[in-house]
């Protein structure tokens, strides 16, 4: 009981600490890089809980839901199909290891070259960015299927796409979710790139306008608000693992 | 009258009823990687038959049932289901899995692990959910339908496994040492439950293990397996009645004669027996 109470007291109190450090440490500062976290603030309320909360929030968050989804969803299915015909996997996964060795923003200027600069091109980005991630992890969800599983599903009559369906796709999905969260910081890092250069509005625009325009404490507005989405969409994706988990996990309590 | 003539007789050699083979066996050979572990398995069973096969732990009972099922390729011979060569595993053919607790699948519950198989086969939801809630009944499970499988006790998860494979309802099941890792109380009513299901459904059995008294107690006939590489040492009718009984059956002489038999053929020791 007290224990529980601590878990939710500590994170909390040290969060406090901290932002009451920077509050003091920056108070007096009047360094043009680093303004005094009351002019932070001021700026994210000016800046966040007004009507640009939407025209330049919105399509960040679009793009990068638009992104994973698409990233996740090629990831599964080539990932599973991978995983589950053991024959392909020794001859893909040489080029799956030289995929995943690569930085994913690597893939912007190419993508600009054959998409553009438009929104086709930083979903597109963001996409092949969360790709490798969860089709990684597909492919070893996909192969950790019980041998026994797929007697068993061979005896009783499944064909092919029942076994995938019944068996293997559940296997994999706790793997799959794995993916998906460290594929998550990837498509935020990624959005802001692709924002950065080519935008009329978004998180990266807005970043790249303050900074080259030295509005400071508007940048660092901004960089405080993607902390904020970044933990809270981070504890979604945790919390949905664990239902997931729990659901298509082997053994638990639940 | 013409029709006094008497009715086309079965053919002389056809075997007495209840001598159909189901399953035949014929020079079975099988290893890994060159490390031979099937060596030559020749068996018949029949139809309606309960046969149990004996064999020593690691002597191949398992890569012999994925053989029979169709489920492992083999270097050579033949297996035959119902007089046809074995390929796949054939519709009639249902298998109890030696690891229960992973031939389940745990996103699914009880009741769904008992339909899933009934989902691709040519029946109505109707009757597959009647088929399912049957198979389950008879195991003793009906109340427990809606759980998880990994919240039942090991002997109930064995239950469901059987069940999963009645509802299927195959003309051969074979069962690979389903009872090995359940408590000794738990096993004798499995025991007698298995019985009590193989009575009641027009059923054949080949029920795989290493004990002994339980290949006795519940068999027609005993198999009983060499050591690697693996053959078949002696073939044995149990002459036991039925109904068997845990106590009065394995009290009586000839349960005690022919375990002593099994004992030696598996070339056990006189200690080791006693
Ligand atoms: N897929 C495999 N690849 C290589 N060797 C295997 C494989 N499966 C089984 N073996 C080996 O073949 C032998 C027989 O194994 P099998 O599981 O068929 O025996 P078993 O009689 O069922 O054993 P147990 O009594 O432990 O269930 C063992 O030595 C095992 O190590
Ligand atoms: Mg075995």
């Amino acid at each position: 009981m007290n224990r529980r109470l601590w878990a939710i007291a500590l994170p909390v109190l040290t969060t406090a600490a901290a932002v009451a450090l920077w509050w003091t440490a920056s108070a007096s500062s009047t360094s043009l890089y680093f303004p005094p976290l009351s002019d932070i603030l001021e700026a994210f309320r000016a800046n966040w809980l007004s009507r640009q909360l939407t025209d330049i929030v919105v399509p960040s968050l679009w793009r990068v839901g638009l992104g994973m989804a698409l990233g996740t969803a090629l990831g599964v299915a080539i990932g599973t199909l991978i995983g589950a015909i053991r024959r392909i996997e020794s001859y893909v996964q040489p080029q799956l290891e030289f995929m995943r060795a690569l930085p994913p923003i690597l893939v912007i200027p190419p993508m600009i070259l054959v998409l553009g600069t438009g929104d086709t091109m930083k979903i597109g980005v963001i996409a092949a960015s969360a790709l490798w991630p969860v089709l990684l992890a597909a492919v070893d969800g996909a192969r950790s299927v019980e041998p026994v599983r797929d007697d068993m599903a061979r005896v009783f009559g499944l064909g092919r796409w029942a076994r995938f369906r019944w068996v293997v796709l559940p296997t994999a999905v706790p793997h799959i979710w794995g993916g998906v969260q460290a594929a998550m910081p990837i498509a935020f890092v990624v959005m802001i790139a692709s924002e950065y250069y080519s935008s009329t509005n978004g998180l990266g625009y807005f970043l790249s306008q303050t900074s080259t325009s030295f509005r400071l404490a508007d940048m660092w507005s901004a960089i405080v608000l993607l902390g904020v989405i970044g933990v809270a969409v981070n504890s979604l994706v945790a919390y949905a693992g664990r239902r997931l988990d729990r659901r298509f996990g082997e053994y638990t309590d639940g | 009258m013409a029709e006094t003539a008497p009715p086309p007789a079965v053919a002389p050699a056809a075997a007495p009823a209840g001598r159909t083979p189901i399953l035949e066996v014929d020079g079975l050979r099988k290893g890994y990687g060159g490390d031979p572990v099937l060596d030559g398995i020749s068996l018949q069973v029949f139809e309606g038959e309960f046969v149990s096969v004996v064999g020593p732990s690691g002597c191949g009972k398992t890569t012999m049932l994925r053989c029979l099922a169709g489920l492992l390729p083999f270097e050579s011979g033949t297996v035959r289901i119902d007089g046809a060569a074995v390929t796949g595993p054939p519709a009639t053919l249902g298998i109890v899995f030696q690891d229960y607790s992973r031939s389940l699948l745990p996103w699914l519950s009880v009741r769904d692990n008992v339909r899933l198989p009934l989902r691709y086969q040519a029946i109505s939801k109707k009757q597959a959910a009647a088929q399912a809630d049957e198979a389950l009944e008879s195991v003793g499970l009906a109340a427990d339908g809606h759980k998880r499988p990994w919240q039942l006790s090991g002997g109930m998860q064995q239950r469901v496994a059987i069940a999963r494979a009645l509802a299927y309802r195959p003309r051969l099941l074979l069962m690979d040492e389903p009872f090995a890792s359940v408590d000794a109380q738990t096993r004798v009513e499995l025991e007698d439950l298995m019985l009590r299901l193989w009575s009641e459904r027009a059923m054949t059995i080949a029920f795989v293990t290493h004990d002994i008294d339980e290949a006795i107690y519940l068999g027609d006939r005993i198999v009983a397996l060499t050591r690697r590489p693996t053959g078949i040492r002696e073939t044995m009718t149990v002459d036991l009645p039925r109904p068997r009984d845990q106590i009065a059956t394995k009290a009586t002489e000839r349960f005690a004669e022919l375990r002593a038999s099994v004992f030696t053929a598996l070339g056990h020791h006189e200690e080791a027996a006693g």
